[in-house]
């Protein structure tokens, strides 16, 4: 099967998941198999508990973003923290970082979040190209925090102790945390306004935006308790949301809801399609034993530690492009994991290096999921986000190295605990 | 001639006890037929939950997999009675009155479809919580996970008033670590492979049952061979099934020991009155024969092997 | 002819008015059942039977008939490198190919979806009326067919993007 059919009508404008489809239904062919197979793997989107979270959470976000919360919170940070150089920059990449983590790493974080802080980062007169780039990326930077569904099904696969996982990944956070605040503070900050603190001020807009900070602090909060998960979480802030807008600031009437579900429903269909059709393409790629063959042309070529991680670099960024990060934490890892042994890597830091890498592969065409969550929640064509996300995407390839040649940082708690946790079985 | 390709599937991680046995016996099929039947395994889940692996098999993607209960199940639901609870009391009971009946549940499986190559067995079930349990009323406030489609399971857990959490295998371990399900029904091997043991701080010491697998292929892909390799899949089923089953009780008890010393027991269950509970079994058994889920002539013939092997024992 | 594209144009009017209804029935599905589980679980002890799998099932019940609500508005996620979008005569010219290719690709995958359902109906997997749920399927992928047909001939006079 050649690519070029496909990439031709995907420049030509023709929809997205009708090229990932077309190419599912020819490659399908190819490998003699039934088409109906696709539909099989379509189908498990009706099978994962954390994936009902995001039609609520989009539910919530279209309710929120309908009823003003955006120019409220707007507001509110502006008195909190608008006097800071790149103030809002800052609270944008931590809540992103936080909420994604807590989301489960699925791309909720942007539209979640998305419609409430770029139109802070613009009102405060940041560039739109960083605004966007900022949280697009920031959709995926929180993966190696708790409780990040991704971490968790590393653990799983590679019989990683996941509290020694999420240990391991604090320090790198923080680091990247750290790198993409400086970045907004030299590169993004410059056009934005710098105000002088004032408590009046803070309290107005305290008073006006209270409800509506009380729903990422309440999601945040509910899912550091445990009291719920995150599929409950969704739906209690989609009820919340609509409480809020429809009785308590009354900005929706009755008939306007139609209206919100209209918007919800078109953005989780216009997600929902692209992501049912790549699980059938993955399907195919397991079918044929793609990944592991790439592998496996890299234990050719491979001798030493060193290389072995350049190579292995090389070969996820290209996996974390053809698919999604939880197939292929599935798929890649028990490949992995017996050469990072032969290469005396320890299962911590190959964890948190995979990881990294699937993290980029969110932000890199043609599967990076928050590309196109983000041209879609924000309206533009998905290489101005791709140009957007691309001062990001190479701090995060910075970082990245930095991970993998630095053990360190995510070994520094280990010496305490030695590999207690591997079972003699 | 063309090499003749089996793709199978089996939710076992690689390097699991099961995996090893079916590594040897892939490498096995492939000596013997001097590369003609070649097995391609698609371990640890990536072909997905077990129903997903069957929709697999009958679209001709897949022509084989290793199932437990639920998989065997959607084949062939009778056979699900060698694992009902508190029905046998040790392993010899399981191996004399498996040896009476597997002819039937082998037609049963050839009249579904399926050729069944090797029996196995995924281990003793007990219950694994995240929290302690004072007394079984507490079960029915706790969220325990039932295997998503499990007409079986979900039979017992309704006789005993548990609001089970639906869920594929594969969404167990998330929902273990966020707390949508606090308990599992598991075996202290499957416990420890698919790491849910190191959630579930809290064990029940005493087996309700053993779970039960089975190795099938498509009658699709069987009857599709030569008759030379027919034979020799069914050939190195019988060896394949005595090492599954060795090694699985090995392996089960020694995960068992190792749990025992790392988990707390669940005392309710230390207090169960055990006839009360084989009544209720037997009374959901009934249910499930009226339901036709089960089969009442399959079930007396099963009664019949445990009374002879029981008057033979004692 | 004009009396033709104005049945075509209601016809897709009634269309999104059903994926519409569809979606939001859904979504207040998901909440109520949300909310009754939370409820259940925690105070009652009780659950709606099979609640927790309808509930998974309605993602596909919002997210399909939105799919469809996509390709009626022209919401689908595409690129276009060159900008095309912003000249109109390109607009108009590629209206018919671009959703003739979407309408064929969407043939063959509510065919798909359509041998898929009735291996669901055949061989149920636990209660045998979940099998209506995954209807949804066939039906989605066929009204995206429809609705790309509709777009084929109807895009060409569209004033807004
Ligand atoms: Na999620
Ligand atoms: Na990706």
């Amino acid at each position: 099967m050649t690519l070029l059919p496909f990439v031709a009508l995907a420049l030509l404008g023709v929809p997205l998941f009708v090229v990932l489809g077309a190419a599912a239904l020819v490659a399908t062919r190819d490998a003699q198999l039934d088409s109906a197979l696709l539909m099989v793997e379509f189908a498990r989107l009706a099978a994962s508990p954390n994936l009902v979270a995001i039609p609520l959470f989009v539910l919530a976000g279209a309710t929120m973003g309908h009823g003003g919360a955006g120019r409220r919170l707007v507001r509110f940070f502006n008195a909190l923290l608008g006097w800071m150089p790149a103030g809002i920059a800052w609270v944008a990449a931590a809540s992103c970082m936080l909420f994604t983590a807590f989301s489960g790493a699925s791309g909720v974080t942007i539209l979640a979040l998305g419609g409430l802080l770029y139109p802070m980062l613009k009102d405060e007169g940041y560039p739109e190209r960083f605004a966007l780039g900022l949280i697009s990326s920031g959709g995926s930077m929180g993966l190696l925090l708790p409780p990040s569904l991704a971490v968790l099904l590393y653990g799983v696969v590679a019989q990683v102790d996941i509290g020694d996982l999420f240990v391991a990944g604090l320090l790198p956070t923080l680091l990247l945390f750290v790198m993409v605040g400086s970045y907004a503070v030299r590169r993004g900050a410059r056009g934005a306004p710098r105000h002088r603190f004032r408590w009046r001020e803070l309290a107005a807009a305290a008073r006006a935006g209270w409800a509506d900070l009380l729903l990422p602090i309440g999601v945040v909060a509910g899912l550091a308790a445990g009291l719920l998960t995150v599929a409950e979480l969704a739906a209690c802030s989609a009820l919340y949301a609509l409480v809020l807008e429809t009785v308590v600031h009354r900005t929706i009437r009755a008939k306007e809801l139609a209206w919100v579900g209209y918007e919800a429903a078109t953005l989780v269909g216009s997600i929902f399609v692209i992501l049912g059709l790549s699980l059938g393409l993955t399907n195919l790629l397991v079918d044929a034993q793609v990944p592991m063959r790439l592998l496996d042309w890299v234990v050719e070529q491979v001798h030493s530690p060193l290389a072995f991680l350049l190579w292995m670099n090389a070969v996820l960024l290209v996996v974390g492009c053809m698919m999604d990060i939880f197939s292929a934490i599935v798929i890649v890892t028990p490949l992995l994991l017996p050469l990072a042994t032969h290469f005396g890597i320890h299962p911590l830091h190959l964890g948190i290096v995979v990881l990294a890498n699937l993290e980029i592969g969110y932000l890199t065409p043609p599967v990076g999921i928050n590309l196109y969550l983000a041209s879609q929640r924000f309206k533009q064509p998905v290489l101005t986000v791709f140009r957007a996300t691309l001062p990001f995407l190479l701090l995060l390839l910075v970082w990245l190295l930095l991970l993998t040649y630095v053990p360190a940082l995510s070994l520094w708690n280990q010496g305490m605990h030695g590999a207690a946790a591997q079972l003699p079985l | 001639a063309d090499a003749y390709v089996l793709k199978f599937a089996t939710l076992a991680p690689a390097g699991s006890t099961w995996m090893k046995a079916f590594d040897a016996w892939g490498k096995e099929l492939a000596r013997a037929s001097q590369g003609r039947l070649v097995v391609k395994f698609y371990p640890g889940g990536i072909a997905g939950d077990e129903p997903d692996m069957l929709k697999k098999i009958r679209f001709g993607q897949l022509q084989g997999a290793a199932l437990a209960g639920h998989g065997i199940g959607e084949i062939f639901p009778p056979a699900r009675i060698l694992e009902a609870p508190f029905l046998f009391r040790d392993h010899a009971e399981i191996d004399a009155v498996r040896a009476r009946v597997l002819p039937a549940i082998e037609k049963g499986f050839r009249d579904n479809q399926y050729e069944l190559l090797a029996w196995m067995e995924v281990g003793n079930v007990h219950f694994f919580s995240t929290r302690p349990l004072a007394n079984l009323d507490e079960l029915a406030r706790r969220r325990i996970w039932q295997w998503q489609g499990d007409r079986f399971i979900a039979a017992f857990f309704d006789a005993n008033g548990w609001a089970a959490v639906a869920l594929p295998i594969t969404e167990v371990y998330p929902a273990l670590a966020t707390g949508l399900v606090d308990t599992v029904v598991s075996t202290p091997l499957a416990s420890i492979a698919l790491q849910w043991s190191g959630k579930t701080p809290y064990m029940s010491t005493r087996a309700m049952a053993t779970g039960i697998g089975a190795v099938v292929v498509s009658r699709k892909f069987f009857g599709g061979l030569p008759a030379d390799l027919q034979a020799l899949l069914k050939r190195t089923g019988g060896p394949l099934s005595q090492r599954l089953i060795a090694d699985t009780r090995r392996d089960d008890s020694k995960a068992l020991a190792l749990l025992a010393r790392r988990t707390q027991p669940m005392t309710a269950f230390q207090q169960v009155d055990l006839a009360a509970q084989a009544a209720r079994a037997r009374k959901t058994v009934e249910a499930l024969e009226a339901a036709r889920y089960l089969s009442a002539e399959l079930d007396r013939q099963v009664d019949t092997a445990l009374a002879d092997h029981r008057r033979g024992a004692d | 002819m004009p009396r033709l594209l104005g049945a075509l144009r209601q016809l897709e009017r009634a269309l999104t008015r059903l994926e519409l209804g569809v979606a939001l029935l859904a979504f207040a599905a998901m909440l109520a059942l949300s909310l009754a589980d939370i409820v259940g679980r925690n105070l009652l002890h009780a659950t709606v039977p099979a609640g927790d799998v309808v509930l998974r099932h309605l993602v596909l019940w919002v997210a399909l008939p939105g799919a469809a609500l996509a390709a009626a508005a022209g919401r689908h996620l595409h690129l276009d490198p060159a900008n095309l979008a912003a000249w109109p005569r390109w607009r108009r010219l590629s209206a018919i190919p671009v959703n003739l290719v979407a309408a064929v690709v969407c043939t063959f995958l509510a065919r798909a979806a359509w041998a898929f359902w009735l291996d669901e109906w055949r061989h149920p997997s636990g209660q045998a009326w979940l099998a209506w749920l995954s209807l949804i399927l066939p039906a989605a992928f066929a009204l995206l067919t429809l609705h790309f047909l509709l777009r084929a001939v109807l895009a060409r006079d569209v004033k807004t993007p």
